[in-house]
């Protein structure tokens, strides 16, 4: 498949502070690429450089082929942004606010009203159209804000956190639409707090972390660096320190941590070892009440490799 | 391309016409303020309006001098635009004390060898009489003079002495009433300044750096100077239009004259807009501060021009006027005001247009300022 973006090397300053750190990485056409890292990681710098909206220092952006420039209009002409903060205009009503936007892309009138409309029904916006911003709810202020960067039907949209502060019907229908969206052909660079989000619909992760990649590709693979391979919670009353040691020392071990009246054990590998703990506490006597495997998540991925939380 | 600016300038327009904290600034305030300067004034107005004053003049002696005064009395008496008096002659002071009892008339003349004011308050038609007395006296001794001299022109110098004596009174009448009309004129200049908020919105909604929606403009594939350049030509358009509404409020409503000269003072409005519209892009473009601090710094901008214009004070404008009066080419909203009283007051165009070339050069000055800020296509930071 054909790179959409191809980046080299790029770095860029905020006077002494280096926002990013000689990335390279390309992104395919078709894929929906997830975007995460922590605030301040460098995410929408990224973002804004690949745009031409901010001078970097070195290396080099190309979309579609070509070197991106403010002035590539032919270029920009396929690119749809949703930004993260709703920047639509108060005066103006749902439809009129899509046309708005869109007129800046289609000139011909009659393509621009079907397209206009398309946008409204794939957000699910079509019993507001006459409804002015401040009369719609958080969720749906979010999918007019979808509705007015995709109404032009881009083949690279960029999405920076599209689904903040939403109620779950709207994030699903817009989650719906970014598939939509996805399916018809378009590239999709992706940035969100929201793990379970980018395991839903990415094909590809990159991880950012002080304006550096920490780590690409797909979830899979993505999990397959870090020692954790399996993760046993058990609920459990009164477990005594000596037994706690003992658990440690089972095979495959890597941490056990007891807080409270939960058990917390991390496996370097991933094979029979729900069964074999079982074993354990029936051959202990141990009473438990809930017990259970996982596999580790990208969250478990993002901790190790970043050393925090994707909210924090 | 041209499409493209019909379609901002369409949703521009919406935009403007639906914002009512900008049309309550650009067009109701100006119209609130403009009905409180006529009611506040136009007591003072019509006081200060002189109608003919009816007066009485008794003779007590005759001789040419006093049969002179009567005869000039008579000149200011005839009905018509230099009006002052309406006079009435009476053969006893007495007579002429009732008169005055009884409010039917303002003063009285008493003629024997000098002229006797009689009167019974002070006031400006009080002042009008002894004024027209003593400018009477002046020009008698200056005849008695060239009759010694020239005694062939002697004709010629008693109908020029009449004749200034009462242009002289209505000049002093006409000057007298100017002054409320000022108020009107910096509140003209006033509103072409707010055209400034216009441009403030525009520079927010297509400067990259200054909002999101920006930011969205800035990567669609549209020039961003065209973009610029549709929201201000729509800017402009609405607020000249509410400039018109406004003109037309106190010309036609409540009735304030600004003279004849409807073209140069449509051009003087017209550039005014655009010297407001300058001064509201630099504003909007030299900081990243919210779009509501910018509306705050200009409107201060505006009251701080409108105030050195003198209209809170007019005292503060002739001060300046006569110490600093380099400041007043600095000020949109005194210029303006100059060239609607250059248009009213004086015969010629020359006042006019050098103050409308004042504001097309602090146009030229601040959109050159301001074009350092929004030439740029990519950013430090944003």
């Amino acid at each position: 498949m054909q790179n959409v973006i191809e980046v080299r090397h790029l770095t860029k300053h905020y006077g002494s502070l280096k926002a990013l750190d000689d990335l390279s990485f390309t992104v395919k056409q078709g894929e929906i690429l997830g975007l995460l890292g922590p605030n301040g990681s460098g995410k929408s710098t990224m973002i804004s450089c690949l745009l031409s909206l901010l001078q970097y220092d070195h290396g080099s952006i190309q979309i579609m082929g070509k070197e991106m420039s403010p002035d590539c209009y032919d270029i920009k002409a396929q690119i749809g942004v949703v930004f993260q903060e709703v920047a639509v205009f108060e005066e103006l009503t749902v439809y009129e606010n899509i046309d708005y936007f869109c007129g800046l892309y289609i000139k011909e009138k009659e393509k621009r009203k079907q397209y206009v409309w398309d946008a409204i029904k794939l957000v699910g916006l079509s019993e507001f159209i006459k409804f002015r911003p401040k009369q719609l709810s958080g969720g749906l202020l979010r999918r007019l804000n979808i509705a007015c960067g995709i109404a032009h039907k881009p083949s690279l949209i960029f999405l920076d956190e599209p689904t903040v502060a939403v109620d779950p019907q709207s994030r699903n229908h817009i989650l719906e639409g970014i598939r939509t969206l996805n399916q018809a052909g378009a590239t999709i660079i992706y940035t969100t707090h929201y793990m379970e989000e980018v395991e839903l619909i990415c094909h590809q992760i990159m991880i950012i972390d002080k304006g550096k990649i920490i780590a690409s590709g797909t979830k899979e693979s993505l999990k397959t660096l870090i020692s954790t391979k399996e993760k046993v919670t058990v609920e459990i009353d009164g477990l005594k320190d000596t037994i706690v040691s003992e658990i440690r020392k089972l095979k495959h071990v890597e941490d056990v941590i007891y807080d409270g009246e939960v058990l917390y054990i991390t496996y370097r590998e991933g094979k029979h070892n729900l069964s074999e703990l079982i074993d354990y506490m029936k051959a202990k006597k141990l009473k438990y009440s809930k017990i259970f495997s996982e596999q580790p998540t990208l969250n478990d991925v993002f901790l190790e490799l970043t050393g925090k939380e994707l909210r924090d | 391309m041209i499409k493209m600016f019909q379609h901002i300038i369409k949703y521009r327009f919406r935009i403007m016409l639906r914002d009512k904290v900008m049309l309550f600034w650009t067009l109701l305030f100006p119209l609130v303020l403009a009905t409180f300067f006529h009611l506040a004034f136009s007591n003072l107005t019509s006081e200060e309006q002189l109608k003919p004053t009816e007066i009485a003049v008794v003779m007590m002696e005759k001789n040419s001098y006093n049969t002179s005064f009567i005869d000039v009395l008579e000149l200011l008496s005839k009905k018509g635009e230099g009006q002052l008096f309406i006079t009435r002659q009476v053969s006893s002071t007495s007579q002429a004390k009732q008169l005055l009892e009884d409010n039917k008339i303002t003063g009285y003349y008493v003629l024997t060898d000098t002229i006797q004011v009689v009167v019974k308050v002070n006031g400006l038609a009080q002042t009008i009489m002894k004024s027209v007395a003593d400018q009477f006296d002046r020009q008698a001794t200056m005849v008695e003079q060239v009759m010694m001299v020239h005694p062939e022109s002697l004709a010629t110098s008693i109908e020029q002495v009449v004749l200034k004596s009462q242009n002289h009174l209505v000049h002093q009448n006409k000057d007298h009433t100017d002054y409320t009309v000022m108020f009107f004129y910096t509140l003209i200049g006033m509103v072409c300044v707010y055209t400034g908020f216009f441009g403030i919105s525009a520079i927010q909604v297509t400067e990259a750096n200054q909002s999101t929606k920006g930011a969205r403009m800035a990567i669609s594939p549209t020039n961003h100077m065209n973009v610029l350049l549709a929201s201000l030509l729509a800017g402009c358009c609405v607020q000249y239009v509410e400039i018109l509404i406004l003109l037309a409020y106190i010309v036609l409503i409540l009735g304030v004259s600004f003279g004849s000269q409807l073209l140069p003072i449509l051009l003087l409005t017209f550039v005014g807009c655009f010297a407001g519209m300058a001064l509201g892009i630099f504003v909007g473009a030299c900081n990243r501060k919210g779009e509501n601090t910018k509306v705050g710094i200009l409107l201060a901008v505006a009251m701080t021009c409108s105030f050195f214009a003198g209209m809170m004070a007019l005292d503060v404008k002739l001060i300046i006027a006569e110490y600093v009066p380099i400041l007043e080419y600095f000020n949109p909203v005194t210029m303006v005001t100059n060239a609607l009283y250059a248009l009213y007051y004086y015969p010629t165009l020359d006042r006019y247009f050098v103050n409308v070339l004042g504001l097309v050069m602090f146009t030229g000055v601040f959109m050159t300022l301001s074009y350092y800020f929004i030439r740029r296509k990519q950013y430090d930071s944003i």
